[in-house]
């Protein structure tokens, strides 16, 4: 219980300050009960805020603190770690969100989302009132990491954990590592085969004891949290049972396949990006482009196949990102191969970002022809024998109509997810609406899920190419390192909690928790339900579930509930 | 920090890549020492406003990294500090790091921003990408970590760097140009007293030296003085009783109370000396007492003496002439200062002068009573210093026939320029190369020679000889008796008197104090500001400013002080012209307002050597600078700014209220955006994208679009580059809130009267035709380039670069962040321009290296 | 409706100089132009490299217009010799067709 509370507003420069009257909400509150020292501040984030709450808790000896101001998603941390170092437990801090649920909420009517605020304050302060100290579970952490994946991603990424001291187990359900790397031909920039990446890697791996490669294998059961992960994996006929800290899935892309006649595909001279390179890898004859037993003399590529499709129903909206780079990159290979080649290429924007520029650069130089068109009037393919006709509308001639006669039609795939329906199953990892895995923020935190522990990295958190696949790979690993190398972590006390005097031993619960965390046990002369702290998220739902009450999450407890909803309506109650 | 200490990595760069890769390497268990040039960590990307694609607030997600990395037990944030060399060692490296002087002290500063609204200098505020000033002592920005005030000093300014007496020239000024006139006076006791008779008298060499002098002419220093001399004068006419607060229990004799003997009586007691100064004519002051009325007004020069002598433990002893320094010691004076100065010798005349109307000059300036009968009288002064110089005004201004003779060429004459015209252009006749025997005509014969040193009082001591040695503490071969003045080095001027003194005075106190003169240093201001290096700072373009026109009484020939106090407002408006040369001016008023006396002007730069296993280079970018992009405008049109200026605008902590266009302040209704400036562009130089403007330039137009939804954007453009997870969509929501999308660069801008501009395209989608469109408001979005002082720590080391100048990954395929050297690696944009999320997993792959790095070395292979 | 006929630009390139290719459509040279025929020099560009004959012969006037002042190499982002390649074209139609 807390009765010497610290309340602290934010103005939040503006964000909130505009829309709530933040000195109003100061001064209301002030006089609360429990409120022993109340202020604003321009920026509680910041570091000289900070100092001053820690000197206002130490010098007044305050035992518990609110905190309105933004989501919990943002400085939730912050000011608990904040609260620890003024000596203050973290759970008798309660953060208010004034911003997100208030005053960005009600940019339109200034008096009543103060009161709104005022409202959420009060409630914060009963919150806090109601609190008991809480201290963190410390579970011991297996320095050893899973990943799911054999692909560049993963296969670096088990070099980086192992260079670090952590053992890498690589799932991968093919019968053979490499992933899209094996077939993808010459790469940029260093003008070497994908798979002869993979094979330095496979070098190098080979000479470490702390790598393992599973190869026919998948994951098929998953136990544990965050640093004590139980995984049954299933390796050709064998069946085995890891136990690692972490999880990191690199499950990577599969190429966008077009469906039958989308831009000409299923006619022979109609190509994939991705088939067109493994043709330029086995071209023999010197000084030429053969395809079919045929010279190959005329080339178009029509870019965003399967990308960027905002009209199209269920379809990919989102850029491929590698294409633009990898169609310019490939056409200068298909260049070293004939010079007197004519390529054409039929793009929306060139993307080719970065230093890729070059790329555009030196296939203009050399030559290639550009031609623009829009969602809303593709190319029109028409064939004649083996010869293909294009029609384009091209933008960069104020719409003119061309006509493009061509040998070979090769059309820029994108990259698409994999499915996974199988692992996503059983690791429940979330997915975004482009089918990827969701990372928590794609801001500042790229690699990690909202599950603890389970890590995301390569093309399987969205398209990218081979360089930026590898460094997300080793952010993953960076990650899971700093994650497990103190041999320990500490999970969040906020669990569910039974009162056990309520319990009658019912089981009605057992079905509720998603994460198989409620178990049963014998207590004196009952039977009552226990949870399992390691497993438990505090998610809740078991809560409303008994028809006890018996069940409440510590930090949110009944009494902390109801005294919420009691401030929250005080007016309500005083009419 | 002590001075030398080991940790397991170097993060050199506080950005988001310096910090990502320090909070994960210090989770790891690894010892960071973070070091950050500016005085607040954060980077370019705490300034943002808001960022792309999901429009979180910038600050918002930057202040928990930052507070997190100032916080975290295993990382050591190294502020306002320069990695300047890093060498190989064994199997680790060492670096020298320079901490700048920032002149507070961070364990007591509490950033609460005093000192920033009392500081009167201003200077560019380059958290605002110049679009408003700062001051010269600041805090970086409300979100700082660590939130500690610096003061930015260059150096000392040229005009308080050449002043004798180490008056802060720079500090009135300043203090002036702010109206603080008051505090300018109290600034000017801090240095040295007779604030009224150095402004009537001094030779400014401040004014020789001001910056400036190149220009259309110095700052009026000395006018300013005088004004503020003036202005406390009116307020005070006489001063308060001034009692230090610890009176020491030591005499100090002072022999002779000229402009030297009263300054040291001046320091001496400020100090807490019991003084007493000995004088044995009638009054204070010695030969100030003979400069004439119309140069040094008498109640001007009584009033600072009065100053001296209002602190009560001053004694003044008048009409009373010490014979015997041993005597003096038996009194209990515990250390002498003799400033007798000089004296007149008639004895020494030539022959020829033994006439009865000779009269020597000296005299003639000390008897006014024989100034009646040089009417119409024809008068010759013989002679050639200043003191001759007076003599013959005084003798035209009683209405005499002056000439002035002098026995060699002009050149060779002692007396300052301005005297000699001056004497000429009131009607002396100058005569050179005359001889005394040949003189004719002369009703008066008035003789001036330099006086010498007064060395009456040594006969029959020790130190009796013809001339007075002292070393350089002005102390005598006797360690008690010290000297200064003209008595140690003839006929000078007042600066050396004042400025001898204040170091004989400084001496005097280390002496009675035991301490070894040696062991302190007099002087020990930072070196002068050198002239290219505030060129530089102004990019060769001084704004431009008024020359000085001095106010000078019409009838010259009165016996009125002929040189007139200018007006308040005039002095502030000269005032304004100061150039701030060294940065801070000194002026002090932060060391009065800090409430924790955090201030401290004797902090100097400090070197760190540490040495470290591994070191990670995150750098940062640079901006292009659209100002090459000359046919843009740039710099030369108001109402074009460039993107970080419009982040900034847009940012919670802006330096508007609201968005508006610079030339008017009018709210824009219809801007332009232009893309791809600086980059893809051969012709400066960068033929690669920089990869973030298209969406930079998506996330400005939706926020303005936000804060002014009737105005119309439009973006220019060659391709929209929106490539990354959720950027395509960005795009689409842009296209959604009415943001016009024009195939077609901008080639060209212009200017209307009405500041609008006009842009010269070709609408390439639409028709192809060359069109021109007027918008109120342009927004360049300028390219990223590399930041070249990555490199700079490398000097025996070789950090490869690639072809755009960006520090180069050896293999970025299988090993990024992995450049030339061994151990050394790069995180963020110091590699290649990235956004952050692109900087974020660079900087978990750095760390990844790093780690792998340290942990292979401590197995040993 | 125009007909690809990359068979054009080697008639007309007589060396490596005639680097019209190297053009990304940005439209600074048209925007700068101050003759302002619209077809100068982009666009004229375009035509040659798509091979566009009948059009480029259309232009001939256009073509000779050209002061040849070099503002808009002067900006041009990817360096093509718009002055060298005009003068290539206005050769090549000298020859071919005007029968000089």
């Amino acid at each position: 219980m807390s009765d010497k509370i610290g309340v602290f507003v934010c103005y939040c420069g503006g964000n909130i300050s505009d829309f709530v009257d933040v000195e109003k909400v100061k001064d209301t509150i002030s006089g609360e009960e429990g409120v022993a020292f109340a202020k604003t501040n321009m920026f509680t984030c910041s570091d000289s805020a900070q100092t001053e709450m820690i000197n206002a808790i130490k010098e007044k000896n305050l035992d518990g603190i609110v905190i309105a101001s933004c989501s919990p998603k943002l400085h939730l941390k912050t000011f608990q770690n904040m609260a620890q170092r003024a000596g203050l437990n973290p759970y008798q801090y309660t953060q208010v969100n004034i911003r997100e649920q208030c005053s960005w909420a009600h940019t339109h009517n200034k008096e009543a989302a103060t009161e709104k605020a005022i409202d959420l304050v009060r409630a914060g302060i009963a919150k806090t009132r109601n609190s008991i100290p809480l201290n963190p579970l410390r579970v011991n952490t297996v320095n050893q990491a899973l990943i799911i994946g054999g692909g560049i991603s993963g296969l670096r990424c088990a070099l980086a954990l192992s260079e670090m001291g952590i053992f890498a187990h690589v799932v991968e359900k093919e019968s053979k590592i490499g992933g899209n790397l094996n077939d993808i031909g010459i790469i940029f920039p260093d003008h070497k085969n994908g798979y002869e990446l993979i094979e330095e890697l496979e070098k190098d791996i080979k000479k470490r004891a702390n790598i393992n490669i599973y190869t026919n294998a998948k994951l098929i059961k998953k136990q544990g949290s965050v640093g004590n992960f139980e995984c049954d994996i299933v390796s050709g006929n064998e069946k085995l049972t890891l136990n690692v800290g972490s999880i990191i899935l690199t499950t990577g892309f599969k190429p966008y396949t077009p469906e039958p006649n989308e831009l000409g595909y299923g006619h022979p001279n109609v190509i994939t990006l991705v088939d067109f390179k493994k043709l330029l890898s086995n071209n023999s004859k010197k000084g030429e482009l053969i395809f079919n037993g045929q010279r190959v003399r005329e080339i178009t590529y029509v870019y965003c196949v399967g990308s960027r499709e905002s009209t199209k129903e269920d379809g990919n909206k989102y850029c491929s990102r590698y294409c633009c780079s990898a169609a310019n990159y490939t056409s200068l290979l298909a260049f070293d191969i004939d010079p007197k080649l004519k390529q054409y290429h039929i793009y929306r924007d060139i993307r080719t970002y970065g230093k890729y520029e070059e790329y555009y650069e030196e296939n203009l130089r050399r030559g290639a022809l550009f031609f623009k068109y829009d969602e809303e009037n593709p190319p029109d393919i028409s064939s004649k024998g083996e010869r293909i006709k294009i029609l384009v509308k091209d933008r960069l001639i104020a719409k003119d109509d061309i006509l493009i006669p061509c040998d070979l039609l090769v059309l820029v795939n994108g990259m698409v997810a994999n499915e996974n329906a199988e692992l996503n199953n059983i690791l429940k990892t979330p997915i975004g609406k482009d089918k990827f895995y969701n990372e928590i923020h794609p801001k500042l935190r790229p690699v990690e899920t909202v599950i603890d522990g389970i890590f995301i990295a390569g093309t399987s958190q969205g398209p990218k190419n081979i360089s930026e696949s590898v460094t997300s790979s080793m952010a993953a690993a960076s990650k899971t390192a700093s994650l497990l190398i103190k041999g320990y972590v500490n999970i969040e006390p906020t669990i569910a909690h039974v009162i056990e005097e309520k319990c009658t031993g019912c089981k009605l619960c057992e079905h509720s928790c998603p994460y198989e965390a409620i178990s049963f046990v014998n207590k004196t002369d009952k039977v009552i339900a226990d949870i399992n702290p390691a497993i438990c998220k505090g998610c809740g739902g078991c809560v409303p579930d008994c028809p006890e009450d018996a069940l409440e999450v510590l930090g949110y407890t009944h009494s902390q509930i109801n005294s919420m909803i009691d401030s929250m309506l005080l007016e309500a109650k005083e009419c | 920090m002590s001075d030398y200490k080991k940790f397991d990595a170097l993060v050199v760069g506080g950005g988001i890549a310096g910090m990502e890769s320090s909070i994960l390497l210090g989770d790891m268990g690894f010892k960071v020492l973070l070091v950050e040039k500016e005085s607040s960590i954060g980077g370019k990307m705490i300034l943002l406003s808001k960022v792309f694609p999901t429009l979180d607030c910038s600050s918002c997600i930057s202040t928990p990294k930052m507070a997190a990395t100032a916080a975290h037990n295993n990382i050591t944030v190294l502020n306002y500090s320069e990695v300047e060399e890093i060498k190989k060692k064994e199997d680790s490296f060492t670096a020298k790091i320079l901490k700048k002087a920032s002149f507070v002290d961070p364990a007591k500063c509490t950033g609460c921003g005093q000192c920033e609204l009392a500081c009167t200098v201003p200077l560019l505020d380059q958290f605002n990408c110049d679009l408003i000033p700062r001051r010269a002592a600041y805090i970086a920005f409300p979100q700082a970590v660590p939130k500690k005030a610096v003061i930015e000093k260059f150096g000392t300014s040229p005009c308080t760097f050449v002043c004798p007496v180490g008056i802060k020239a720079h500090g009135l000024v300043s203090l002036s140009r702010s109206g603080k006139f008051e505090e300018a006076y109290l600034l000017y006791l801090e240095d040295s007293p007779m604030v009224g008779t150095l402004s009537r008298i001094c030779s400014a060499p401040c004014e020789k030296r001001c910056t400036r002098n190149q220009l259309e002419g110095s700052i009026p220093i000395r006018n300013i003085k005088r004004y503020i001399a003036d202005k406390h004068f009116e307020s005070f006419p006489t001063p308060q009783k001034k009692e230090p607060k610890n009176i020491l229990d030591k005499k100090i004799a002072i022999v002779g109370s000229g402009p030297s003997g009263l300054s040291a009586a001046y320091y001496l007691a400020k100090k807490g000396y019991k003084v007493t100064i000995f004088e044995s004519s009638d009054k204070l002051g010695g030969k100030l007492q003979l400069i004439p009325e119309y140069l040094l007004p008498k109640n001007l020069l009584d009033r600072d003496i009065e100053e001296i002598t209002s602190y009560q433990n001053i004694e003044v002893k008048l009409n009373t002439t010490v014979s015997s320094l041993g005597k003096l010691k038996e009194d209990g004076f515990e250390a002498v200062l003799l400033s007798t100065g000089t004296c007149h010798d008639k004895g020494e005349y030539p022959d020829v002068l033994k006439q009865k109307n000779v009269i020597d000059a000296i005299s003639f300036l000390q008897n006014k009573e024989s100034y009646e009968a040089l009417s119409s009288k024809n008068v010759v002064v013989f002679g050639g210093n200043n003191i001759a110089m007076h003599c013959a005004r005084v003798a035209l201004r009683h209405k005499a026939n002056v000439s002035i003779h002098f026995e060699k060429d002009r050149i060779d004459m002692s007396a300052s320029k301005k005297e000699i015209d001056d004497a000429v252009n009131e009607g002396a006749k100058l005569v050179l190369n005359s001889q005394l025997d040949k003189l004719e005509n002369a009703d008066f014969i008035i003789y001036s020679i330099d006086p010498k040193p007064d060395l009456s009082l040594l006969k029959g001591s020790e130190l009796e000889s013809s001339s007075l040695k002292v070393n350089e503490f002005q102390q005598t071969q006797i360690p008690w008796i010290f000297a200064c003045g003209d008595v140690t080095s003839g006929h000078s001027n007042i600066l050396k008197a004042i400025s001898t003194s204040k170091k004989a005075a400084f001496y005097v106190d280390l002496f009675l104090n035991n301490i070894d003169l040696h062991s302190e240093k007099f002087d020990d201001r930072l070196p002068a500001v050198k002239p290219n290096e505030i060129k530089e700072r102004y990019n060769s373009s001084f704004p431009k400013h008024m020359q000085f026109l001095p106010h000078l009484r019409a009838d010259k020939l009165s016996l009125e002080e002929i040189e007139q106090t200018i007006s308040e407002e005039e002095i502030k408006k000269y005032a304004t012209g100061c150039l701030d040369c060294g940065g801070c001016s000194e002026c002090h008023q932060c060391v009065n307002i800090c409430p924790a006396n955090a201030i401290d002007f004797s902090i100097r730069p400090v070197n760190y050597e540490v040495e470290v296993d591994t070191v990670i280079v995150s750098t940062g970018f640079k901006l292009f600078d659209a100002s090459k992009k000359e046919i843009f405008g740039f710099g030369r049109f108001p109402n074009v700014i460039d993107a970080m200026q419009m982040d900034r605008i847009l940012a919670p902590t802006r330096p508007y209220n609201a968005v508006i266009r610079p030339s008017d302040g009018k709210v824009p209704s219809n801007i332009a955006m232009i893309l791809c400036v600086g980059s893809r562009d051969k012709k400066v130089n960068n033929n690669i994208c920089s990869r973030v403007c298209c969406m930079y330039s998506l996330k400005q137009a939706q926020l303005i679009m936000g804060a002014l939804p009737v105005a119309d954007l439009t973006i220019y453009y060659i391709d929209i580059r929106a490539f990354g997870k959720g950027y395509e969509e960005f795009y689409h929501q842009a296209k959604e809130m009415g943001i016009r999308f024009v195939k077609g660069k901008v080639a060209r801008i212009e200017e209307d009267e009405e500041s609008n501009l006009n842009l010269f395209y070709e609408d390439i989608e639409e028709d192809g035709q060359v069109k021109i469109a007027n918008h109120d408001m342009v927004i360049l979005s300028v390219g990223l380039l590399s930041n070249t002082s990555a490199f700079e720590p490398f000097k025996d080391l070789k950090l490869d670069s690639d072809e755009h100048m960006f520090v180069k990954e050896v293999d970025e395929n299988i090993e990024p962040a992995k450049t030339s050297i061994d151990g050394i690696f790069v995180a963020g944009t110091s590699t290649a321009i990235k956004d952050i999320p692109d900087s974020v997993l660079h900087a978990g792959a750095a760390a990844a290296q790093a780690a792998g790095y340290i942990s292979k070395k401590r197995r040993g292979l | 409706m125009i007909k690809v006929n990359s068979g054009l630009i080697d008639k007309i390139k007589i060396d490596e100089n005639f680097n019209a290719s190297a053009c990304f459509n940005c439209g600074t040279c048209s925007a700068l132009c101050p003759v302002g025929f619209d077809i100068l020099p982009r666009k004229l560009f375009r035509y040659v490299l798509l091979g566009d004959e009948e059009k480029i012969l259309e232009s001939t006037d256009q073509i000779f217009s050209c002061l040849l002042c070099r503002m808009c190499e002067e900006q041009c982002p990817q360096e093509v010799n718009i002055t060298e390649n005009i003068r290539l074209i206005r050769s090549y139609l000298a020859k071919s067709k005007l029968g000089v």
